[in-house]
């Protein structure tokens, strides 16, 4: 049994660079980049490796060790390798570094670059420490440090008030489906007292059963399955699904690297991954499966219909994430692991691709982002053109690229599962192909329509997209050769092989296309206004305003919460009145207990008052005072005698 | 070693005053010099600690008053190695904290060691008469260094945070004469033993609820708990930030500290009887903390609700360890005070850090208003990175200190009372909120105009900012080794428990 | 022999005649020759009772009176310097007018 113990090294390498960096000056040039880079690179032989171990040997490898001590009961943290982990490796290292690399020349002229690589470094760490783990808490530690990493990364140029705003509302929102996930967490420990996935000894949450004994835990569900349930609802947040998909279209205030390694590769497939990961737990349930597949379809749909009304290039591409992190979520509902897992990694390279590309477009026309004001780029800058419209295929499932492989293994799952379903995502799958038709008419052809000159990007950021490009084309090719799918899944279910679905599929892919070609035609954009604008009683407002959700939560969520901090407040406010009125009467007691009890008794009628009037009677005392010296002589005469008086009667009484 | 560490201060304080006049800068050297000596002494004290060993350790004992049962007994186990230690941390960097005081330089570090030498002898002395004498001792130079040297309302949150707590006192101290009427001790260990064979409900009979309950409103002041938390964020706003350092981090902890001292080992009927009513009411103590900080304008009352928030994690994993559940593999009760005990220790260094933060922050612009903030990320990029490593340690962010602990509490607290744990992780939610949209408005967007150019982090400051850092990531990251001090004392405390 | 009674009466009945002279004179002169009259009568109050004490071999009586004289005689010649200052201060020797003792 090979040793597995560098896989600690993949997170850990990341982390420490991370750390370096901290120190390092903010503006660092080359080194900060090449570090990280090279760190990347790293991690990358190391997946390699992990990947050819896992080839070799098809069973689960772990390696755990003792977090804490608690009560004789110790919390594991540790490593586990296999298909889900080392795929998942590579993708993301490789991936990774290309972003990196555009990084490298995309914020070359930002004062805080270093900080920027350290941020992403971190993120790198918090993303591998997901992968590999073999813990369900130490995978929400680093899912945690992932989502500070992201809350960094978008608010990175935090003198914007809008990219900061945009950065607390990430963290919230995916907070709120954190919470979710760690009462999920404390569910499963409580009943399985063990937080592993897997063991040597077969006794991990996903390997013994332990959950699963419990039939009826919770509204009907099982144990295994509220757990699941539980892990979903961080999924949801993580990965922008309905309802909480608010805070991903404004990620996009990040610089645009972030964007495409966070917010399209990586980060957002975290929620999918998380349930890949934990689905034996969602086995089970066909109920919560079912769930799970039509939230995903309904994300998929609305997302792709907001897509449409979208002006903002990094937008539109924001709503197209979330739309197939939808469809994932759909594969994994109606097929299994391997079906959102497939299209996770594929998706991973166009989107990726599609974002650099939106980043070298911004780039090339100085910081413009409307896509209203590009046009005819294709012309200006031609390599970023044509891989951006090979990602543009492959988004659009166009046949044979790499998008079109994955994409058609879900629809063929959906077709097996429902029919509803299905018809949802080929929909949704039709909008895909429409708005990408129109984004690329709208950037690309026509006449340019700014202010500035459009100009190719350097060679630094060309390479990536260009790498990125041949994959997705010929990504799918590539992963047929390898068997990924069976790789993946090698003891699951297959889709059978559907004639109708493959034509309808090649049908939604192509038709959208084309019908986005007629609709968005170059000639009728020139008019500035939007072929859909048309559309009956203002659907397309409602399209471009995404529907009013963000105001929807504004207004309720934002109130709800504003007026809990209002009521506390009050009650506070009350209760230190309530303090103060004591306060006060304490004191007036006090004073009246001075005022009565030391003035008036004491002062008015006691020690003052006499010695008053022992002053105002005194001249009869004094009187007696003469200054002769004679009286006084016969006084003292007298008091002698009386006093010898007195004690001769004293004598003779007693005698 | 313990009598040493704690007399040390004191002996110091007395040195304080008699410095001549115009040799103030030495007074502070002194002082600086006198908390270290103890730090290094609890260095020494843990470097010698059995981790095998439950029972007190390092224990002196001296008849004292032997009429009235009077001992001077001191001693470290589990539950107070760790305050000791924080305390020893602690005491040098509030000391650097206030080194550039400017007037009344004697007194102020003269009352600082005072206040010092009571938290020292208020966590070691085990003798009822004897610690109560260091539990009212500590109120009075807290009282005069508000009362001299405090905010613009001092006068009434000193006298409001003198009232409350003397208020809770009267209560221990009613119940201590009960429990020596009725079982002729005042030690706290005889009173153990009392508990543990069961002899005490019966000793006390009738008056078992009321003894209890004169406890639980002694300690209920003092942590404090709803609704008598009204003397806290007055008093934390008010205070000059050096002694709100001491106030957040190790005052605050005497509470909790007393409820494992005093009701852990000695109550725990009770604490069976009554779990679901003080559960909840912990539990509305830290949603009430939590969501009233929302509001807040001023940084120290903010983080004086957040404090209140924090403490009240400890106490509602306390309470969880009178319930109990059939069917979980997790050492429910275990896990909480553990959690508990780790929590006091993490908030104590976390809450210091960040009030010290605060506290500079008011220093340099003279204003403690969130509102004249804006963009201090460009100016204070030191300052700014410092103040949001303690931030979201605070916020409970994985590998810093506030999350193992919290995590300890909820798992323990979920697996007796999922219904409590559930609502308590609204609590965390609006914990992230405000402290998240409290950075925003610091440190991010434009810089305002009036604001006066403020210089980052000094030499001083970072001696102060690097130890607590350091220990959040070390407290957040290892956990094991802190937990491993108090968990033979937890699982021997805990076999009261059925 | 003469009983102690009678010459304890003389002595008294001088000592009466001697306060009642410094009670009603007016003079400062006979004020002091009563009082002087009034030692006298405890002169011989000494030397009665030392004749009359069981062992007279001890002349403690004698002793006594010679002191008693001596200091009777310092005093009046202090007495004496008194009356001259205060005739000088007041131009007579007449008591009642001597008021300066009352704080007006």
């Amino acid at each position: 049994m090979p040793s597995i113990t560098f896989l600690y090294w993949i997170p850990l390498l990341p982390l420490v660079m991370a750390g370096l960096l901290a120190f390092f000056k903010p503006n660092a040039k080359r080194v900060a980049s090449f570090l990280t880079v090279a760190t990347l690179l790293a991690c990358f032989f190391f997946s390699v490796k992990a990947y050819l171990i896992d080839i070799e040997i098809e069973k689960t490898l772990t390696h755990n060790f003792a977090w804490m001590h608690v009560g004789g009961k110790s919390i594991e943290f540790g490593v586990a390798l296999n298909s889900l982990t080392s795929s998942m490796l590579l993708m993301v290292c490789f991936v990774g570094s290309l972003i990196f690399i555009y990084a490298g020349s995309y914020m070359q002229d930002d004062e805080r670059k270093t900080r920027f690589f350290c941020y992403l470094n971190l993120f790198a760490a918090g993303m591998l420490g997901i992968i590999v783990s073999n813990s369900l808490l130490m995978l929400f530690m680093c899912w945690e440090i992932v989502g500070l990493a992201s809350y960094l990364l978008i608010g990175f140029w935090y003198h914007k008030p809008s990219a900061a705003a945009a950065a607390q509302k990430a963290f919230i929102t995916t907070r709120i489906g954190d919470m979710g996930f760690l009462i999920g967490i404390l569910l499963a420990f409580k009943y399985s007292g063990t937080l592993l996935f897997y063991t040597d000894g077969g006794t991990g949450l996903l390997q013994s059963g332990i959950l699963s004994a419990n039939t009826n835990y919770f509204c009907g569900l099982s144990l295994s399955a509220t757990v699941a349930l539980l892990l979903f609802i961080g999924a949801i947040g993580k990965s922008g699904q309905l309802p909480l998909h608010v805070w991903l279209p404004d990620a996009m205030e990040g610089p645009t690297p972030v964007s495409a390694l966070i917010h399209a590769a990586t980060m957002v497939a975290a929620g999918v991954f998380l349930v890949a990961r934990t689905f034996v737990l969602f086995e089970g349930s066909p109920c919560l499966l079912n769930g799970i597949a039509w939230l995903g379809s309904a994300t998929m749909l609305f997302a792709a219909v907001t897509a449409l009304g979208q002006y903002d290039i990094k937008r539109i591409l924001a709503y197209s994430t979330v739309s197939q992190l939808g469809f994932m979520m759909v594969g994994l509902g109606t097929g299994g692991v391997a079906f959102g897992m497939f299209h996770l990694l594929t998706h991973a390279f166009f989107k990726a691709l599609l974002f650099l590309g939106a980043g070298s477009l911004i780039h090339g026309c100085h910081h413009e982002q409307d896509i209203r004001k590009m046009g005819g780029l294709l012309r200006t800058m031609p390599l970023t053109g044509y891989a951006y419209l090979a990602g543009m295929l492959s988004l659009c499932a166009f046949p044979f690229t790499a998008g079109y492989f994955s994409k058609d293994m879900i629809l063929l799952g959906a077709w097996e599962h429902n029919k509803a379903i299905f018809a949802v995502v080929a929909f949704s799958s039709f909008l895909t192909a429409l708005y990408m038709t129109r984004q690329c008419l709208y950037v690309f052809f026509g006449n340019y329509r700014g202010h500035h000159h459009p100009h190719e990007s350097p060679f630094q950021m060309i390479l990536p997209i260009l790498i990125l490009a041949v994959f997705a084309i010929g990504g799918g090719f590539f992963a047929e050769n390898i068997h990924l799918f069976t790789f993946l899944n090698p003891v699951g279910k297959h889709a059978e092989h559907n004639q109708t679905v493959v034509f309808v599929s090649w049908g939604v892919a192509l038709g959208g296309m084309l019908i986005g070609y007629l609709f968005y035609h170059p000639i009728r954009l020139r008019s500035g206004k939007d072929p859909l604008a048309c559309l009956p009683f203002g659907i397309y407002k409602l399209m471009e305003n995404r529907f009013y959700i963000d105001e929807i939560y504004a207004f309720t969520v934002g109130n709800i919460w504003k007026a809990a901090g209002i009521v506390c407040y009050l009650f506070e406010e009350l209760l230190i009145v309530i303090k103060v009125i004591t306060e006060a009467l304490v004191n007036k007691l006090a004073r009246l207990c001075a005022n009565f009890g030391d003035n008036t008794l004491i002062v008015n009628y006691g020690f003052d008052n006499t010695c008053e009037m022992i002053k105002r009677r005194a001249h009869l005392v004094t009187a007696i005072q003469t200054g002769q010296v004679a009286a006084y002589l016969r006084i003292t005469t007298l008091g002698a005698l009386l006093f010898v008086l007195t004690f001769w009667i004293l004598l003779k009484i007693k005698i | 070693m313990i009598s040493l560490l704690t007399f040390i201060p004191l002996i110091a304080a007395g040195w304080l005053l008699f410095i001549p006049k115009g040799y103030e800068r030495m007074a502070r050297w002194l002082a600086l010099g006198a908390t270290l000596i103890p730090l290094l002494i609890c260095l020494n004290l843990i470097k010698h600690f059995d981790f095998s060993a439950g029972g007190l350790q390092f224990v002196e004992k001296h008849s004292w008053i032997p009429n009235i049962g009077a001992e001077y007994f001191v001693g470290v186990d589990g539950f107070n190695i760790l305050m000791v230690l924080l305390i020893s941390i602690l005491a040098p960097l509030t000391i650097l904290a206030s080194w550039n005081i400017q007037e009344r330089q004697r007194t102020w570090f003269a009352l600082l060691h005072v206040e010092i030498f009571g938290l020292y002898g208020a966590f070691t002395a085990l003798n009822f008469v004897h610690w109560f004498i260091y539990w009212e001792l500590v109120l009075v130079p807290i009282f005069f260094l508000i009362k001299l040297f405090g905010n613009e309302d001092k006068n009434r949150a000193a006298l409001s945070f003198f009232i409350f707590t003397v208020l809770g006192s009267a209560f221990m101290l009613v119940a201590f004469l009960l429990l020596r009427v009725k079982t002729g001790t005042f030690d706290f260990m005889i009173l153990n033993g009392l508990a543990t064979s069961g002899k005490l409900p019966a000793i006390l009979g009738d008056w078992y609820p009321v003894v209890f309950f004169c406890i639980l409103l002694g300690l209920w002041v003092k942590v404090p708990l709803f609704p008598l938390h009204v003397w806290q964020a007055p008093a934390y706003t008010q205070a000059p930030s050096a002694v709100t350092m001491l106030l957040t981090g190790v005052l605050s902890k005497m509470g909790v500290y007393g409820f494992l001292r005093l009701v852990l080992p000695v109550f725990p009927e009770a604490l069976n009887t009554y779990a679901y009513p003080l559960l909840a009411v912990a539990l509305l103590t830290l949603l009430i903390g939590a969501f009233a900080a929302l509001q807040q304008k001023d940084i120290k009352t903010l983080f004086a609700y957040t404090s209140l928030n924090h403490v009240a994690y400890c106490l509602f994993g306390f309470f969880a360890v009178g319930l109990s559940a059939s069917g979980i593999a997790i050492p429910a009760r275990e896990l909480v005070i553990q959690g508990c005990i780790l929590q006091m220790f993490a908030h104590g260094l976390g809450a210091a850090g960040l009030f010290y933060m605060a506290g500079i922050l008011e220093e340099r612009s003279g204003s403690r208003r969130i509102a004249d903030f804006g963009g201090l990320g460009t100016t204070l990029p030191h300052f700014t990175a410092i103040f949001c490593i303690l931030i979201f340690s605070s916020l409970g962010l994985p590998f810093l200190a506030g999350f193992s602990a919290e995590f300890l509490i909820f798992s323990g607290v979920f697996a007796v009372a999922p219904v409590f744990a559930g609502i308590a992780t609204l609590g965390l939610l609006a914990t992230a909120y405000f402290l998240l949209s409290l950075i925003r408005k610091l440190f991010t967007g434009a810089e305002k105009s009036p604001l006066p150019i403020l210089s980052d982090m000094s030499q001083r400051e970072w001696l102060i900012a690097i130890p607590l850092i350091l220990m959040a990531f070390w407290i957040g990251c290892i956990p094991s080794q802190w937990l491993e001090f108090s968990r033979q004392t937890v699982q021997q405390t805990l076999t009261l428990f059925p | 022999m003469l009983p102690l009674e009678y010459i304890l009466i003389l002595s008294a009945v001088l000592f009466f005649i001697g306060l009642a002279g410094v009670l009603i004179r007016r003079h400062v002169i006979i004020m002091l020759i009563c009082i002087e009259m009034m030692l006298n009568a405890a002169n011989i109050n000494f030397i009665a009772f030392w004749r009359y004490n069981p062992n007279p071999e001890l002349h403690l009586g004698p002793l006594f009176t010679l002191f008693s004289i001596a200091v009777g005689g310092a005093e009046a010649a202090v007495g004496l310097g008194l009356v001259i200052a205060v005739y000088r201060f007041y131009n007579t020797a007449n008591a009642d007018k001597f008021d300066m003792l009352k704080d007006s």
